[in-house]
This record gives structure tokens, C-alpha cells and sequence, in this order.
């Protein structure tokens, strides 16, 4: 069922929560026996009779962020016992219209990866092929939702990707707003000029719903900007057939460059040449720093998360030891027993790189570079409205394959998320046809805080 | 790449196996982000946040905040109205 259709129901008395939620709920529990999408499943929801934009709709949240009472280890066993003692402010904001938290979802831990493998618990599976990843690091996200016809909403985050990827590799819509238009507070950071936390939906309307609730400044995180507004008349039939004509769709050349599969290729200009017939335009751009995107992302987001680490340290929560030895000692015991391989490596590489004599070099060439990055973006919007291209560069692949990726590897396999999320511009993925049953993802651009506008090219196709 | 230096100021210890794989695997990142060098940066400002943020400031008014017995549930080594932890000194 359709979240649509399901608020209808409740709306109407056809459905009660208080009936429903604790048999989606027991449906959930089965499901993640399967794919393993839920670090922590709550069994005992509260559910509340609010009358909201969410009345009764059961919410998952990515595990890296805040749910008061309910356990939030962000992926991590150094929080394998952490349970927060306030909520996040979109959980607020999602329990003040109605909505009804069932689970936290699985993830990369500190959300650092591409496939989702790099879990100190659940490792979550693809729906559409068990041995498949569901893509990272918010894989367990997409996969609460593309397991079952539930109409659940899914939140996630994403700070070079994480939306986008399991979106397209699950096939569901994965919205990624623009930086700041979402508080952060209570989300359990990565990379803070990067991270963004967004919606994924079976629809673009349920995306536009959910990112109604959760937009909007919040006087605990300084860097929110974002204005309340109603997002889902922006995917209103009337509405887009009124303003859909006439506008300009840029397609990047560089994202159709070598390390782009051949059939993603053509199923992605396939869905892009189908808006022509709204009377839209579709033109050649090019982006042409793209390709230093991908360093420019990991020196910054690794740097960044080198620092937000710091924090996890045996002290004030998160794993603790027995207090030995001075405070560097008790520290780093704690800090080698609790963080796992990808989060050492990037912790590592991050301090390198911030360390006398390197900051110049790798830290605030790569913030110049991304200003060079957004330039790009700022000039081809100048020439057209949203930009279109493949949202990853190939279909899930197989976790035996993933083995086999070194690490500079997996990085590689960002290149088509990495410079929207450099640029704090809003996405979204839109799954637009399969290859061998696998899903294929378009990926919209916006301008920022042009959310409206790629939800209206989201919703103006059925796929 | 020192990596033994790199790793004591990140507070983790590493063995010798994990010192001899986080050092190749380190280096070849590394050299991946070298060609950034390539890219001609002068006069660039260099972006520290994607868009302007607007300094927000709040009154300085004293509200509730949440409880010591919460803020030290989450703690192992919470003692008295305090957090215990190894010596400093």
C-alpha cells in the first residue's frame, strides 16, 4: 500500500494505528530476518493519536541519528549501547505530525562507505538479489523500503552520496536536499560542511511529504536555513503540466564518461529523452572540474570526520574500558577496540592530512577546489533548470566483488554523487527502467533550494 | 608516511600487520589526491561552506536543559555528578 493511500484510510477510521502498526511492525521483524536492514527494531512503538501530516505512518530513521530511548550506535560498536537521552529535531518534528518510529535502520558505520559492508552489525541485503549490496552507506534505508509494500518513510542521510547510492541500487526515490534546509541536531556527525540528512520514499510524493515535515530552521543547529514549506504541490499533476514546458534539462558530458556501464548509459538517456515530451529541452553541458571532485570530497569529508571522531573516547558515552594508564593511553584503547577497519583508515588518512605541513596541500586545496566545483554548477544553471545524469555508474554489484575492490577502488565508485554533495545541491534518485533485473537510477540535480523544482521532474513521469 | 606518528595522534594503536596494510593503502589514496595539485588555484577562495550562512544568534537566556542524571546515563565511569576519567597529569 501507498503511504497516499494509507493516510486516506486513516483519515477515514478504516485503519488504526494502534491496530496496524504492531502488525507492520511484526511484519519488519520477519522481513529483516531476510535482508537485515534494521540495526534495532522497535517492537513497542509509541503510537500516538496525533491528527499531523503523518497521522499513523510508520517512520524508519538511519541509525546516526537521534531517537530518545532508542538505541543509536551510527553503525559503530563503539555505540554499540548508546541511547540517547533527547531526539533529533526531525524526529521531533516526525512525532509532533503524527508519525510512528518502528526501527533504525542499518548503515556503513559513521556512514563511511559505498556498498553498506562496512557494518559492525546488520549487513544489509538487496531486495532484488540477495548477494547484491543494497548500496551505503544508508543501504539499510532503501532496503526497509524496497523489501515490502509496506507505506512506510524512510529517513536517511547523506554527506557524498549515501542517499543517492542505495536509492538507485535498491531502486526507490532518495531525496537529498540542499545543505541546511534540514536541522541536524541530534544527528551523530561525519563530515559537518557536508552531511545532510533527506527522505527516501516509494514515490516522489512521499518524498515531498516527508521533507515537508522535517525542512525548516531550527535554533539548535546554526547552520539550518531552511524555510517550512509544502513541497507536495510541487509534485501535483496541475501544477507540474503548467510549469514543466518550456524548461531546460543539462545533461554533463563528464557524467557519461568512461567507468559509466554501457546500459546505464542508454536507460538513463532513455528516461531523460522521455521529458521532451513535456515540452522540454534537453542540452549538452559540461562540468569541467568534475574530475577532481572525488579527491576534493574525500580529502575534505575525511579530514572533517578525523575531527568529529575525537569525540568517542571512553568518557561521557560510547564504549568504555577499564580506566588504565594516563589519558592517551585509556584513549586509544578504547578508540582500537571500538572503531572498525574503514573508520581507522579514514581517521587515519584524515589526520595525515590535517597534520603541520600538509593542511596546505591536501585540506584548503580541496575547499578551493570545491569552490571551483560550484562555480561549475552556479554557471550551468545559468543555462538550465535541473541537471540529469546516471545517479550511480553501474547496477549493484555482488559482494564477492566487492571484495575485491581495494579501498581506492570503492572511493572511485562515488564519482557520480560526489560533486552535487560537494556543492551542497539538492538530488534525487529516480529509478527509471533495470538491467537484468537489477534497478537503474536517474539521478536529478536542482539548484539550491530548488527542491520543488527536482521533485516536479521526479513526479512528472511514471516509470 | 610516518604512520606510527600519524596514529598516535589519532589515539589508536596499530600492529604491525595493520601499520605495513594502512601504509600502502594509505599511500595510494594519497597519491590519488595529488592531482589536485594540477589544478590552478590562485585568487580561489577557498570554500568553507557551500552557501552563505547567515551568522544566527539567540538570546542568551537561561532555559531548561536536560537533566544530570540523563546526561550521565550513558556513561560508564559517572561518578557522584561527575564524569571520572584517567589521569590527566
Amino acid at each position: 500500500m501507498r503511504i497516499k493511500e494509507y493516510l486516506r484510510k486513516v483519515e477515514k477510521g478504516e485503519i488504526l494505528p494502534s491496530k496496524e502498526i504492531p502488525r507492520i511492525v511484526e511484519k519488519l521483524d520477519k522481513l529483516n530476518e531476510k535482508y537485515s536492514c534494521f540495526i534495532t527494531l522497535n517492537k513497542n512503538p509509541r503510537i500516538t493519536s496525533k491528527k499531523g501530516r503523518l497521522r499513523g505512518i510508520p517512520v524508519v530513521i538511519k541509525d546516526c541519528i537521534c531517537t530518545k530511548g532508542l538505541r543509536t550506535t551510527s553503525g559503530s560498536k563503539i555505540l554499540e549501547n548508546y541511547f540517547p537521552v533527547f531526539n533529533a529535531t526531525i524526529v521531533k518534528k516526525i512525532e509532533e505530525e503524527g508519525g510512528i518510529i518502528v526501527g533504525k535502520t542499518s548503515m556503513d558505520e559513521f556512514g563511511f562507505g559505498t556498498f553498506c559492508t562496512n557494518c559492525a552489525f546488520n549487513l544489509p541485503k538487496n531486495p532484488h538479489d540477495i548477494t547484491r549490496s543494497a548500496g551505503g552507506s544508508s543501504g539499510g534505508a532503501a532496503v526497509a523500503l524496497a523489501m515490502s509494500d509496506l507505506p512506510l518513510l524512510s529517513i536517511a542521510e547523506s554527506t557524498g552520496g549515501s542517499i543517492s547510492c542505495p536509492a538507485s541500487f535498491c531502486g526507490v526515490y532518495g531525496l537529498t536536499p540542499t545543505y541546511g534546509l534540514v536541522s541536524r541536531y541530534g544527528l551523530i556527525d561525519y563530515s559537518n560542511s557536508l552531511d545532510k540528512i533527506g527522505v527516501m520514499g516509494k514515490s516522489a510524493w512521499d518524498c515531498a511529504l516527508g521533507l515537508s515535515v522535517i525542512a525548516g530552521r531550527d535554533s539548535n543547529d546554526q547552520t539550518s536555513i531552511g524555510e517550512e514549506k509544502d513541497y507536495t504541490r510541487f509534485v501535483n499533476k496541475k501544477y507540474i503540466e503548467k510549469n514543466i514546458s518550456g524548461k531546460i534539462i543539462g545533461v554533463p558530458k563528464e557524467y557519461f564518461g568512461k567507468g559509466v556501464d554501457k546500459q546505464v548509459k542508454k536507460i538513463v538517456m532513455n528516461a531523460i529523452k522521455k521529458y521532451e515530451s513535456l515540452g522540454v529541452k534537453i542540452k549538452e553541458i559540461s562540468l569541467p572540474y568534475t574530475k577532481y571532485a572525488l579527491s576534493a570530497y574525500y580529502v575534505i569529508a575525511l579530514a572533517e570526520s578525523s575531527t568529529n571522531l575525537s569525540k568517542f573516547c571512553g568518557l561521557r558515552y560510547g564504549l568504555a574500558t577499564e580506566i588504565k594508564g594516563n589519558a592517551d593511553e585509556y584513549f586509544s584503547s578504547v578508540r582500537t577496540k571500538g572503531f572498525g577497519k574503514e573508520a581507522k583508515r579514514r581517521i587515519l588518512l584524515g589526520t595525515y592530512i590535517r597534520m603541520k605541513g600538509y593542511r596546505n596541500k591536501y585540506y584548503l586545496k580541496a575547499l578551493k577546489v570545491r569552490k571551483l566545483i560550484i562555480e561549475d554548477f552556479k554557471k550551468a544553471f545559468e543555462k538550465c533548470d535541473v541537471l540529469m545524469a546516471p545517479t550511480m555508474p553501474f547496477i549493484a554489484p555482488k559482494f564477492n566483488e566487492i571484495k575485491l575492490l581495494t579501498p581506492a577502488q570503492q572511493y572511485a565508485s562515488d564519482i557520480l554523487t560526489v560533486a552535487p554533495n560537494l556543492a551542497g545541491l539538492p538530488m534525487i534518485n529516480v529509478p527509471v527502467g533495470k538491467i537484468n533485473g537489477m534497478p537503474v537510477g536517474l539521478h536529478i540535480i536542482g539548484n539550491h533550494f530548488e527542491e520543488g523544482e527536482i521533485l516536479s521532474f521526479a513526479g512528472a513521469i511514471k516509470w | 608516511m610516518d604512520i606510527e606518528k600519524v596514529a598516535k595522534i589519532a589515539r589508536i594503536n596499530l600492529d604491525e600487520n595493520e601499520k605495513k596494510e594502512f601504509e600502502k593503502e594509505l599511500k595510494e589514496v594519497l597519491k590519488i589526491f595529488s592531482e589536485l595539485e594540477e589544478v590552478n588555484t590562485t585568487n580561489v577562495e577557498p570554500a568553507f561552506n557551500v552557501i552563505r550562512i547567515i551568522n544566527i544568534s539567540r538570546k542568551d537566556e537561561v532555559k531548561p536543559s536536560l537533566r544530570i542524571k540523563d546526561v550521565l546515563k550513558n556513561s560508564k565511569h559517572a561518578e557522584k555528578n561527575y564524569f571520572k576519567g584517567p589521569r590527566i597529569i
